[in-house]
């Protein structure tokens, strides 16, 4: 190898080692400033594992409507064309880049009492500000373009070929759709879901703008950990951990799965 | 019997083509890559519609631009043969044969894949992924798959391009006992005269989306209508005069 190769060669290891030293370390320091006790004595006060319980059963409810809307949404944006689909597929994307308080103040002016929707909701019976219900509308808007996004990347990679093979097999498309599109693109559907969930469990601004931090209702891990944060460091610290283990056990169960349920030949 | 007539614009491409294929005949439409055989086959099969056109097989009117009458894919019974094959990679073989078994009772359907697959010597693997599996053997089980609907017609694209030297030669023997015995009619695009020969009992040479010849493999081989089929068909155009010597003709 030449000098300069070998030169660029040593730069693109340091660049890699300085990006995973800067990630990696703020992360490893929440375990390395809490002790097993002190986790486990976090995991026993009720008001850690109401917030904890809360997070699990919101983040539940809202990556089930976004698996329910997004999984038929992304397989129509990955395989019609149609006028404005390119404005669809931008509109999905806005949450990404809408900051999350933004977001909150939004879903205030839309669904809050007095706002777009309010008095429908109203008429309907149906609160959500200061609801658990809120908090997974919340959810649902900041999570759902990042499973949007995959899903219809992954069904634009299933070989359109055997879609075809399907219907001259007599499915209809419903039937293709159910049993050969979402079996294949099966690996980036479940990247995408822990890539949404994960977004879900993190999230602070709107849940906390929209739906408030009431214990034991709307206040999620997050909110919990903001308000420790003031008084009881060392619990949020506890608390984070918690969180950090579960998000990083939630990755790597999905890199797993998916590199188990993906097929050895993709395209046979 | 499979009528087609079938015309439309694919890019700067002209399609027009009129034919119909026998029961138990096999018609192959052959030409040079970007005449547009595959897209008058998927035509066939519902999978595109061409500007104007009919398709019927035997009574059913399958599409008909002048009425509207356009049956999908799925409602035509067709056995497709795609170029890759098109196997299901996250089913098993028996699946991907009984896929298409719609008119068969649950319970019968994986015996009755594992007995076709046994006819293309593939029975004993019927639990595999196609992943594990050879370009001829993947051929046999998309065949198999094709075959399992019953179809009232057989398209086939590109039956052996895919295939290396020596699978094809097994491979067109099975394919051609196999038409023999099939009274559905079978309509069979390639690029290559050979193998079109080999399979059809008439073909087709289509260039730039027209028929410009149409025959028995002999018949074609023996007056090519113009230099192109002659090219086409593989004869060895000699240009320049011939004149009479000692022992026959002699090319000068």
């Amino acid at each position: 190898m030449s000098f300069g190769g070998r030169c660029f060669a040593v730069l693109l290891v340091a660049a890699l080692a300085a990006t995973l030293a800067f990630l990696s370390l703020p992360l490893v320091a929440i375990f390395v400033d809490v002790g097993p006790a002190e986790l486990l004595a976090s995991l026993d006060d009720p008001i850690a594992v109401d917030a904890l319980r809360l997070s699990l059963q919101t983040t539940a409810a809202a990556l089930a409507v976004i698996l329910a809307l997004g999984t038929p949404a992304a397989w129509l944006l990955a395989t019609r064309s149609f006028p404005g689909r390119s404005l669809a597929m931008t509109v999905v994307e806005l949450p990404l880049v809408v900051p999350p308080a933004v977001a909150g103040i939004a879903l205030l002016a839309a669904l809050g009492p007095g706002g777009l929707l309010g008095g429908l909701l109203a008429a309907s019976g149906l609160e959500l500000v200061f609801q658990t219900a809120g908090v997974v509308v919340a959810l649902v808007f900041v999570a759902s373009p990042f499973y949007v996004r995959g899903a219809q990347a992954a069904f634009e990679s299933v070989d359109a070929a055997q879609l075809e093979a399907s219907r001259t097999l007599g499915a209809g498309e419903a039937r293709t759709f159910a049993r050969i599109a979402v079996p294949a693109a099966l690996p980036g559907l479940a990247a995408a879901a822990a890539l949404a969930w994960g977004r879900a469990l993190g999230e602070f601004g709107a849940t906390l703008i929209f739906a408030g931090s009431l214990a034991g209702v709307t206040q999620t891990a997050p909110l919990t950990i903001y308000e420790r944060f003031a008084t009881d460091f060392t619990g949020a610290l506890a608390l984070s951990a918690v969180l950090v283990a579960l998000s990083a056990s939630l990755l790597l169960g999905v890199k797993l799965s998916t590199s188990a349920l993906a097929p050895r030949d993709a395209r046979a | 019997m499979l009528e087609l007539d079938l015309a439309g614009r694919i890019g700067a491409l002209e399609l027009n083509v009129r034919a119909a294929v026998a029961p138990g005949e096999c018609l192959a439409v052959a030409g040079p890559s970007g005449a547009g055989k595959t897209t008058l086959l998927r035509m066939v099969a519902g999978l595109r519609r061409p500007d104007s056109g009919r398709v019927r097989c035997g009574d059913e009117m399958w599409l008909d631009t002048s009425t509207g009458a356009c049956t999908p894919p799925e409602r035509r019974r067709i056995g497709y043969l795609f170029q890759d094959y098109a196997l299901f990679a996250h089913l098993s073989l028996w699946r991907n044969v009984a896929y298409g078994m719609d008119g068969v009772a649950r319970g019968e359907r994986r015996a009755r894949a594992v007995a076709l697959l046994d006819r293309f010597g593939l029975g004993a693997r019927a639990g595999e992924r196609p992943g594990a599996l050879s370009g001829g053997e993947r051929q046999r089980v998309a065949l198999a798959r094709a075959l399992a609907r019953r179809p009232r017609a057989l398209l086939l694209d590109e039956p052996l391009s895919a295939l290396d030297a020596r699978t094809r030669a097994a491979a067109t023997r099975e394919l051609s006992t196999l038409l023999t015995e099939l009274d559905a009619p079978t309509l069979l695009v390639s690029h290559d005269f050979g193998e079109a020969a080999l399979l059809a009992d008439r073909v087709l040479v289509i260039d730039a989306g027209r028929v410009v010849q149409a025959g028995t493999p002999a018949e074609l081989v023996a007056a090519p209508a113009s230099s192109f089929v002659a090219d086409f068909t593989g004869a060895v155009v000699l240009y320049g005069r011939a004149h009479r010597g000692e022992h026959g003709l002699t090319a000068l």
